[in-house]
């Protein structure tokens, strides 16, 4: 029931900005036919998506296709929102997008507090010896080379090298480079803060969600979109600090909200707080993401039994969610720009070599932790399938920044994404 | 106290937000209608959290918190932000008519229906006329009238009066489903306030033509018949397809029927308003056809709403409090309160006749024409049309009608809550269904 009243309001956020984008658009003959288009096309992507992400459609469908995460599971509401944006369909036009931003912001925002919801410090005590090297190895080697390697090939693109916006583009792609996807299908819920007991190796597989978003976090208080005026001066520390005293406001505020209730009024309260939480957050031109990253780690934190009825709510809706995003993302993706293609190429082989070396020194500094990772199946690979953040990530480089080599790194991202799980996929099955 | 404390925090949160906006920028704009639906959402629940200790309506707290975070009072949700919301109206007004249209099975509505037929008639046609004819008495007192000659004046105080006598079946949902109120005084308020719904938009369409022909000299009366005949049997048409449709997919696969209703109510919300039909009766006619033609348990259906509902309900009472103009109280707060009191006495007096003529029973007596008395989404609409179609004369009469709704929005619910638990009918049912507030349809021609 939870999954569906979710849906429900991204598709009241899906329709409301096509009305509004249908009314701010000047009068033409017939206008009732494009909404009309629009409402049922979206009508239909929102069932698409529900059913998709049913747990015995997805378990064929992955059984068929032989895929397991997002990306690729979601690779069809990318094609779809290509689609929807072709003029000769004309459901999502530039103005539709537009005016979808708010929808984008609730979906960053729920993932990012689903990713605050697995930082369970009760964990950090208990992860194994050399767990820093492993997440430092495995983070920052792909990090540095698809950093540099993007950059060349942007600088080769016509980028200026002494412009700020080239240095954060380029972080922003080593960024979606270097996290990977945290297991074969479902997140790892965060057993400790349930009351069971953690498993410290699934702890570390999220562990480069969570520097991923903490590397957003300085992004977006360092980088500041160039395109807008604020009220207030304010240097990289104080948007960093305020991020974070935005989230563990909306945190607290969350927690004595949830505290105590049930069913429909849990739903409604949750539902209402990630919009608050997001639409704050896109309001001061800071990640939904971060925010509702920094709110949903309050939140598991604390005592109370709100958790795990949280937990099952955000789970549930994360791939209706993440599949609309997608389409979302396939709406905005440039593919005719070739040089997203050419960056795809750099991306895919810089990671993979990335991975390769980390694999090589933590074989060399951390045997048996290397074996243990080994035997996790997923990890380390040359082609570790690519995390669902890493997409929010590039899409919340798209909703705040606004230059060129953001389709470039988009398509580079998206496209990587499908590459990375197919190749990962085949190897694994050889 | 900690509900209190609430409310301070998201206050001072996004008064913080706002102290740092960015100047202009669109993607804020964006941003905006997020934030504005979850504080709005928020803010409703905690305040409704209040009332219900205080033992007032829930409702009230959610009009209460619009009217606090809107426009015309701390202004943290902008104009252009409760424009963005606008879907949730269409969308609520649609769920709420079918609910509506879902509890008015005809067989349990039959014994009912002479006093429902007589208090539409002696109450609500009876106090449109009063309260016409009190402002056309009151004229020479109401600076905004001055320059109508007499005859246009009747006209046009007929039409306010029309105005001043429309209901709100929504507030009327909303109090049986907090107090759990079930039986035959809940069903006639539900069936008078809907029916008088109807009766209300065919007799403003009426007046306003009339008073626009005597205005400018040109009349078009057939013009007017036209619309109002689409309006109404072309929407009644539409919601007989619409409940056929969700009968079908009721009785075939019954899954997830509430993601199917809310899609149907998107696509009916999103569609009807721009081809001139009227969602409330598009979906109150397919409520009716789902109530008494289907096989299928339609209680069953409105419970699975409940939890898709709640939020929808919440932000939608909200936004109706931000568009409250508490100023023009101050304005005209004194003849606007000898209207509220007016307007309650019409219905009361006109109740009286009707339950007598009829044979009503005690309580239905007694209690019944209390529901006549919130008003909301339908008045404040009429109010809109008036302030933009009449000029000077509009301006000033929208102003007043403003001022008499606000009344009647915060404080008639309180005395119907108190009608229905005197009643003995209150927390008969088992189940709460969420607070809600039923929507007004639009007035004729207007697109919302």
């Amino acid at each position: 029931m939870g999954r569906l009243v979710v849906l429900i309001w991204v598709l009241f956020g899906a329709v409301g900005a096509m009305a509004q984008a249908t009314e701010v658009a000047p009068a033409q003959p017939g206008p009732t036919w494009p909404l009309v288009k629009s409402v049922i096309g979206l009508s239909i992507l929102l069932i698409l998506a529900w059913l998709a992400s049913h747990p015995k459609v997805r378990r064929r469908l992955e059984d068929a296709l032989g895929i397991g995460h997002a990306i690729t599971s979601g690779l069809a509401f990318v094609l779809l929102g290509l689609l929807a944006r072709h003029p000769a369909v004309g459901i999502l036009d530039d103005e539709v997008l537009y005016d979808l931003t708010p929808l984008v912001h609730f979906a960053l925002g729920w993932l990012g507090l689903i990713i605050g919801f697995q930082f369970d410090v009760r964990v950090l005590d208990r992860l194994p010896r050399g767990t820093a090297t492993l997440v430092g190895l495995e983070t920052l080697t792909p990090f540095l080379l698809v950093g540099t390697t993007g950059a060349a090939l942007m600088l080769f693109f016509g980028r200026p090298w002494n412009d700020a916006t080239f240095v954060r583009d380029a972080i922003v792609l080593a960024t979606a480079g270097a996290i990977s996807a945290t297991g074969p299908s479902e997140r790892v819920a965060p057993q400790g803060a349930f009351g069971g007991e953690p498993d410290p190796m699934r702890a570390v597989e999220s562990l480069d969600e969570i520097i991923a978003v903490v590397g957003l976090a300085a992004l977006g208080a360092f980088f500041r979109p160039l395109w807008i005026e604020f009220e207030w001066d304010l240097p990289g520390t104080v948007w960093l600090i305020l991020s974070l005293g935005v989230g563990l406001c909306l945190g607290l505020i969350v927690y004595a909200l949830l505290a105590g209730r049930r069913g429909s009024e849990f739903l409604a309260l949750l539902l209402g707080s990630v919009a608050l939480a997001s639409g704050i957050a896109g309001y001061l031109f800071l990640s939904p993401l971060v925010v509702c990253f920094i709110a949903g780690a309050l939140l598991v934190n604390l005592p109370g039994e709100h958790k795990q009825l949280c937990w099952k709510i955000l789970t549930q809706l994360e791939r209706p969610i993440y599949y609309l995003f997608c389409a979302i993302v396939g709406a905005l993706w440039h593919v005719a720009d070739w040089r997203g293609w050419v960056l795809l190429i750099a991306f895919l082989s810089s990671r993979g070599i990335g991975y390769a070396i980390a694999k090589r020194m933590l074989g060399r500094q951390s045997p048996r932790l290397a074996a243990r990772v080994e035997a996790s199946g997923w990890r380390l690979t040359l082609f570790p399938p690519i995390s669902m953040v890493s997409i929010a990530i590039v899409m919340s480089a798209q909703v705040l920044y606004r230059d060129p080599a953001i389709p470039w790194i988009v398509t580079a991202v998206i496209g990587g994404a499908i590459a990375s799980e197919l190749i990962s996929r085949r190897r694994r099955s050889r | 106290m900690k509900n209190l404390l609430i409310l301070v925090a998201l206050g001072s949160l996004v008064h913080t937000a706002q102290t740092l906006l960015p100047i202009g920028g669109d993607a804020h704009g964006a941003a905006g209608t997020a934030l504005a639906f979850g504080l709005l959402l928020l803010v409703a629940f905690v305040s409704g959290d209040i009332l219900a200790r205080l033992r007032l309506p829930k409702l009230v707290g959610y009009i209460l918190a619009g009217i606090a975070i809107g426009p015309h009072a701390l202004g943290f949700v902008s104009a252009n932000m409760i424009v963005q919301l606008d879907l949730i109206e269409g969308v609520a007004i649609c769920l709420i008519a079918l609910t509506a249209g879902g509890e008015l099975n005809l067989g349990r509505l039959r014994p009912l229906l002479p006093t429902i037929v007589a208090l539409t008639g002696w109450a609500v046609v009876g106090t449109s006329v009063l309260l016409g004819l009190a402002l056309f008495v009151a004229a020479p007192r109401l600076g905004f009238l001055e320059g109508l000659e007499d005859t246009t004046l009747l006209a046009f105080c007929g039409m306010l009066g029309v105005v001043l006598s429309a209901q709100s079946p929504a507030v009327v949902m909303a109090m049986l489903s907090e107090t759990r109120s079930d039986g035959p005084v809940s069903r006639t308020m539900l069936g008078t306030v809907v029916i008088a719904d109807l009766v209300v938009i065919v007799l403003f369409s009426g007046a306003s033509a009339v008073v626009r022909s005597l205005m400018t000299g040109e009349g078009d009366a057939a013009g007017t018949a036209r619309t109002i005949a689409w309006e109404l049997f072309g929407s009644m048409g539409s919601g007989i397809v619409v409940g056929i449709l969700l009968a079908y997919y009721l009785r075939k696969v019954r899954r997830d029927a509430s993601l199917f209703v809310v899609l149907l109510c998107i696509i009916v919300a999103e569609i009807t308003t721009r081809v001139s039909l009227d969602p409330l009766i598009v979906m109150l006619s397919a409520g009716l056809v789902i109530a008494n033609f289907v096989e299928s348990d339609a209680s069953s259906l409105v419970h699975d709403l409940q939890a898709a509902s709640l939020p929808l309900y919440l932000v939608f009472f909200a936004v109706a409090g931000t568009t409250l103009h508490l100023d023009l109280l101050f304005e005209f707060g004194a003849i606007a309160a000898i209207l509220v009191a007016l307007r309650a006495l019409g219905f009361g007096l006109g109740g009286a006749i009707a339950t007598r003529q009829t044979r009503s029973t005690v309580e239905i007596r007694r209690w019944a024409w209390t529901g006549l008395l919130p008003q909301a989404g339908l008045a404040l609409a009429l109010a809109l049309v008036v302030q933009r179609s009449f000029g000077d004369w509009g301006k000033g009469a929208s102003a007043l009608l403003l001022g008499v709704i606000a009344m009647n929005e915060l404080f008639m619910p309180i005395v119907l809550r108190n009608a229905l638990l005197r009643s003995g009918e209150a927390m008969v049912r088992s189940s709460v269904a969420p607070a809600v507030r039923l929507p007004a349809p639009s007035p004729p021609g207007e697109q919302p």
